[in-house]
């Protein structure tokens, strides 16, 4: 008697996280909750974004760099080839759990089967599981990740035990969050998950219940749940489940990191490998003074000499087994820098033009990518922005004088850009 | 030591030692070693708490449950210090008594619509309670009165369909109560007293469907009050008359929340964590009359008005999780005794019975299963067994809380509560003059 009782105080689990409300959101990416299903195409005003501006010249909220690269990703319906996924986590987590097939799972849609052409990391940076793809993801597959938790999954580096986020549990629901109400208005407050979700967010609440509600049915119809327990990954055990398309586009991949850059298979030829389909009719060279083409190559160094014309060496192309192939008619100078560039008008066999990969976007940009040595970007990192604005710099030198004139193509146009010294390891 | 018994059955060397220091200690030391040996038996015990109007235990002492506690004009033991400590100043030398409560009650609830009825658990709890007195002075007495008078408890089944307002409820309480009395007159005392209150709190809710599991609170705190009385012997005992008020006592505890959903998905967003809520005990004003009409005769009319407005919100804020507000919406109520205390059988034995009636202090429309209230009809009856020295009560009273619905819905489901509780009080005490 009047002695306090004696009350437990339980050690607090680390989580997946899912607060779209942070700045910079902390939810797994990329996400197929941001593809509008009427236009087909990433929307971030789905996910209660501001919507992207026309033009990126007027100062606004985004940085101009973010608000271009943005705009190219809304042209897509589905994330590009080469998009590493990542799950952020409460706290810093043990590598040696992060097994993959095991507590992280990734399944692509089509074939129903997981694959192990991934990479699995936790990047201390981002305090987030990566998932980078070993190559490159699919082009129109849809891929699915869990993350296993609780006592046989994933552990923090301290030993907690790592849970899902009340998000994740809400998804996981069987029965409906909405209680079978039509709309927000007409939702009835007591409804279990709104009363929930209205303890902290009391205006939104329904609404909010109703976004879930999309997310949870989409969970269902798409069977993520089912092709994760097929794979060996319960729903109880998952803390952490999403998806999300790749583009359908055919795509000429760049990619450094992992090897993806123009090959060089000859003293005088390139091979560009290209995800998906390709019309080799709308494979043309760009001969200076002759022909528009959608392939152009220069020889950046010769370009600085006094003769411009030696700057466009006179090439051939083709489209060869998923590879255009660039052949120069003559040598490629051993240590001159040059660049390749192609064009929207290559297109495949859809009629659909070639769509960019992120890195050739992130070097025609306008806007800068660095900003005090921070990047101007929030999806890339700041060493991946200092690295990339050394050469988007100096090709924005080279767009904005005589490269449109000359070529009538614009950095718009685009669909490939990469420099490199012929001769060294790009 | 040998020790034999006298008339009284107490061991001589027993009484050898108190005569000694009757002869010895001042009557204000007495009442200190009377008290604290007790104090320490109290506060080492597990208390639970029983019921009365709201969560008042007034009932404390085994005399005053077989009159019914219709005693405030009329008392003349050592728990005047609860019922009416301006009635110390008219009794002689030094007293002290000791006993409790026991509290044995058990709600039920059907709920609206029909369906299977709920019984809480059986809940049997003892409420200690030590009584001291001493005249200091021809005019001047003081007293100190250690027991609970506010007590909670109540466990329901942890799956029933009211388990997010109550699955158990406990809130105890611990006075210690010093008073002084003064004789104005032959006719006339006045008393003051402090009241100082250790109250706990321990409650455990189930949380939301959807979520799972249950969150317990608990906590402890301090608190302070007052309390102040007249007795005017208009007849001196033959008709008295008796006014007493007791202060309210705010309780602001601080506790810890010990959050238990069924999914650990929702453990990092409500995370065991501190709180705070408060309490507000009600003031309390009784008026009372006794009458002896014949000499073997004591008859007593008491009323209660209990401010029970005080208990309207309870809002528990925690470090991280929802707040979350408890409104009973409490009523200030009354509660009409009467009791009858008959001497003429036997010298020394007192035969007695009392009727209450007790009025309802939460609403219906706020009436939720941490506080199953209602109008309640109490039967009491009691003997006692009393020598110049010794005294022994013992009382029973029945209380039988009339069916309450609870038709709101916010404190709790919608339904009817039946309760019925039994209380036993034992009293002992001792007087030495």
């Amino acid at each position: 008697m009047a002695c306090t009782p004696s009350v437990a105080h339980d050690p607090v689990p680390e989580a997946m996280e899912f607060d779209p409300d942070a700045l910079p959101p902390r939810v797994p990416q990329p996400t197929g909750l941001v593809v509008n299903n009427q236009t087909h195409r990433i929307d971030f005003s789905l996910t209660g974004g501001a919507p992207i501006p026309v033009d990126c010249a007027t100062p606004g909220t985004l940085s101009r760099a973010e608000c271009e690269f943005d705009q190219y990703l809304q042209t897509l319906d589905g994330f590009p080839t080469v998009t590493p996924a990542e799950a952020p986590v409460s706290a810093a987590l043990d590598p040696a759990t992060l097994t993959l097939g095991t507590n992280v799972v990734v399944v692509a849609a089509s074939s129903r089967a997981p694959t192990d052409q991934v990479v699995v990391g936790f990047d201390a940076g981002t305090r987030a599981i990566s998932i980078r793809p070993r190559r490159s993801w699919s082009i129109g597959e849809t891929y699915w990740i869990g993350i296993r938790g609780y006592e046989d999954g994933v552990r923090a580096a301290s030993g907690a035990l790592v849970v899902g986020s009340p998000t994740q549990f809400l998804l996981k629901q069987d029965t409906p969050l909405t209680c079978g109400a039509a709309d927000p208005d007409h939702v009835d407050p007591t409804c279990p998950a709104v009363a929930l979700l209205a303890q902290t967010r009391p205006t939104t609440a329904a609404r909010t219940a109703f976004q879930l509600e999309a997310i949870r049915l989409g969970y269902l119809a798409a069977g993520g749940w089912a092709l994760m327990e097929a794979a060996g990954l319960p729903k109880q055990e998952l803390a952490a489940l999403w998806s999300f398309p790749v583009h359908t586009f055919s795509v000429p991949e760049l990619d450094p990191t992992v090897g993806l850059v123009p090959a060089v298979t000859a003293p005088n030829e390139l091979r560009i490998a290209v995800q998906g389909t390709v019309d080799p009719d709308t494979v043309r060279p760009f001969v200076f003074g002759s022909q528009y083409g959608s392939v152009v190559l220069m020889d950046l160094t010769a370009a600085q000499g006094p003769n411009v014309l030696e700057g466009f060496p006179v090439v051939d192309t083709s489209y060869t087994a998923g590879r255009i192939v660039i052949t120069g008619r003559a040598p490629f100078v051993l240590g001159h820098q040059y660049g390749v560039f192609l064009t929207t008008d290559i297109k495949d066999m859809r009629g659909e033009a070639l769509v960019p990969s992120p890195v050739s976007v992130l070097l025609r940009l306008r806007g800068t990518l660095l900003n005090d040595g921070h990047s101007t970007i929030s999806t890339v990192s700041d060493g991946d922005a200092a690295m990339l604005e050394v050469g988007r710099a100096q090709l924005a030198t080279l767009f904005d004088g005589q490269f449109a004139p000359l070529t009538h193509v614009t950095r718009e146009q685009l669909a490939y850009c990469f420099a490199f010294p012929f001769g060294t390891a790009p | 030591m040998t020790a034999s018994a006298d008339e009284t059955g107490v061991p001589r060397s027993c009484v050898a030692i108190s005569r000694s220091r009757r002869l010895t200690i001042h009557p204000v030391a007495r009442l200190a070693i009377a008290v604290a040996p007790m104090l320490v038996l109290i506060l080492g015990l597990a208390q639970r708490r029983g019921d009365a109007a709201g969560f008042l235990i007034y009932d404390l002492s085994g005399e005053a449950i077989g009159r019914g506690s219709a005693v405030t004009a009329s008392t003349t033991e050592p728990a005047a210090v609860w019922f009416n400590p301006a009635a110390l100043a008219f009794m002689e030398g030094t007293s002290a008594s000791a006993g409790g409560v026991f509290v044995s009650a058990r709600s039920r609830f059907s709920p609206a619509g029909g369906g299977a009825e709920t019984s809480s658990e059986r809940g049997n709890f003892f409420l200690p309670t030590v009584y001291a007195n001493a005249a200091v002075h021809d005019r001047v007495a003081v007293g100190m009165g250690v027991y609970t008078a506010f007590g909670i408890g109540i466990k329901w089944p942890a799956d029933w369909v009211g388990r997010e307002s109550a699955i158990s409820a406990s809130l105890e309480t611990l006075a210690l109560n010093p008073t002084v009395a003064v004789k104005l007159h032959p006719q006339v005392s006045v008393a003051v007293g402090f009241d100082a209150l250790r109250g706990t709190v321990d409650f455990k809710n189930g949380l939301p469907e959807i979520v799972g599991g249950d969150v317990r609170l608990a906590g402890g705190t301090w608190g302070y009050g007052g309390n102040a009385a007249v007795l005017y012997r208009a007849f001196p005992e033959r008709l008295h008359f008796a006014l007493t008020y007791r202060s309210r006592v705010k309780l602001s505890f601080d506790g810890q929340a010990d959050f238990r959903p069924a999914s650990p998905d929702l453990l990092p967003a409500l995370p065991d964590q501190s709180g705070t809520a408060a309490i507000t005990l009600p003031d309390m004003v009784t008026i009372g009359v006794m009458a002896r009409p014949r000499s073997d005769l004591t008859l007593g009319l008491d009323a209660n008005l209990v401010f029970w407005s005080t208990y309207d919100r309870i809002d528990i804020a925690f470090e991280s999780a929802p707040r979350r507000a408890i409104i009973p919406n409490g009523r200030n109520s009354f509660t009409v005794r009467v009791g009858a205390d008959w001497a003429g059988a036997v010298e020394g034995l007192h035969l007695r019975a009392g009727a209450i009636l007790d009025q309802s202090a939460i609403p219906s429309d706020s009436l939720g299963p941490g506080l199953p209230d209602a109008n309640r009809i109490d039967a009491t009856v009691g003997v006692g067994y009393s020598t110049r020295r010794f005294k022994a009560d013992l009382g029973y009273m029945l209380v039988f809380f009339l069916p309450n619905d609870s038709d709101g819905g916010r404190e709790g489901p919608q339904g009817t509560y039946r309760t019925v509780a039994h209380l036993l009080g034992v009293t002992v005490g001792a007087t030495w003059r």
